[in-house]
């Protein structure tokens, strides 16, 4: 009799199906935990990049590199606070840079053909960069890559347009 | 006898059109005359929701995580060993090009090639035309430079390196190969 079932009296029955709600809550974490490394890792959005006109920078290599953020201060965007190395944060002064110096030191020791890309932002005063540009071409690394933002330029659009 | 034969047809008639009975293999249940109204046609969304998150998954997974970056690939000399360089080599003066910030815009910057009788640069873009006119190469008479010859970018300790990168994209975009970031002058 399923009429008679349907009009039971009393209190209605509210069933929540669970499955989709793990399924989503399970992709969500999967998401975030690959997501947070990855930006932990290579991006700080405090860093405003410079973004040359008509640049002729390159998309970055698939390959072994360490990425150096300086990070600004907020008041003044032309002093740099402090530094930060994968996961690591460190000061800008005399002692964050032996810091520095010792990473990249141990880096290039176990790998050889290691780049290093230094982020910096577009405010920033070339002072403050410099001793770490120098660092890093110091500490024996192939490669020091300056990282900018990419833009579409005309030249891009006309590439694009051809055959 | 009549009556009844023609409310079964009337019943049947019912049950055949109804989609759902079709969809059910021929499964027919004598439909209720609410039934009838209101359709028993759902779409199950929960298998739809779950496909369209992996493929949402996958397409992250499988994107490009570089965030439209990209970068001045600048080659750290390596120390030469003594006895390396050839004697007979002649050695390339420098080109200098000193860079400054003197305000707030971001074409607020002084650009000075050290070379007799050059007005300094108002732009990045006067700097690259500049740099192309002096480059050595067929046909080009008033060329100084081959591409391989050292430029040394000197920016004040106070040049934004907005513009220190500015100078060295102007430079690498003119052809020049061999450019460098100097100690801030004064």
């Amino acid at each position: 009799m399923p009429r008679a079932r349907a009009i039971q009296p009393g209190a209605a029955k509210v069933r929540m199906n669970l499955t989709p709600m793990i399924d989503m809550t399970f992709l969500l974490i999967v998401f975030f935990i690959l997501t947070s490394q990855i930006s932990n890792v290579e991006v700080a959005e405090e860093i405003n990049l410079p973004a040359p006109h008509d640049s002729v920078s390159v998309d970055p290599e698939e390959d072994h590199r360490m990425v150096i953020n300086l990070i600004p201060d907020a008041g003044d965007r032309a002093r740099i606070t402090s530094m930060r190395l994968g996961f690591r944060t460190l000061a800008f002064d005399s002692a964050g840079r032996a810091e520095l110096r010792d990473e990249l030191l141990a880096a290039v020791a176990a790998d050889p053909t290691l780049k290093v890309d230094i982020r910096a932002d577009r405010q920033a005063a070339y002072g403050e960069v410099y001793p770490i540009l120098r660092l890093a071409s110091a500490s024996g690394a192939r490669r020091v890559d300056l990282v900018v933002a990419a833009t579409l330029d005309q030249g891009d659009l006309h590439e694009e347009g051809q055959p | 006898m009549t009556q009844s034969s023609s409310s079964r047809l009337t019943s049947l008639d019912a049950v055949s059109s109804n989609p759902v009975a079709e969809a059910s293999g021929g499964y027919h249940r004598p439909l209720s005359r609410r039934h009838r109204v209101e359709s028993d046609l759902r779409l199950n969304l929960v298998s739809m929701i779950d496909v369209v998150f992996l493929l949402f998954m996958y397409f992250l997974l499988t994107a490009n995580f570089t965030l439209g970056e990209e970068v001045f690939l600048i080659d750290v000399p390596q120390t030469q060993q003594a006895g390396m360089d050839d004697p007979f080599e002649l050695p390339d003066r420098p080109l200098i090009i000193r860079v400054a910030t003197i305000g707030p815009g971001e074409a607020d910057c002084a650009i000075q090639i050290e070379l007799p009788g050059l007005e300094p640069t108002p732009t990045f873009e006067s700097l690259y035309r500049r740099l192309t006119d002096h480059q050595v190469r067929p046909g080009n008479t008033t060329g100084l430079f081959m591409t391989d010859n050292p430029i040394h970018i000197v920016p004040t300790r106070a040049t934004r390196w907005e513009h220190t990168v500015e100078t060295l994209n102007a430079c690498l975009r003119a052809g020049y190969t061999n450019v460098r970031l100097i100690q801030p002058g004064s």
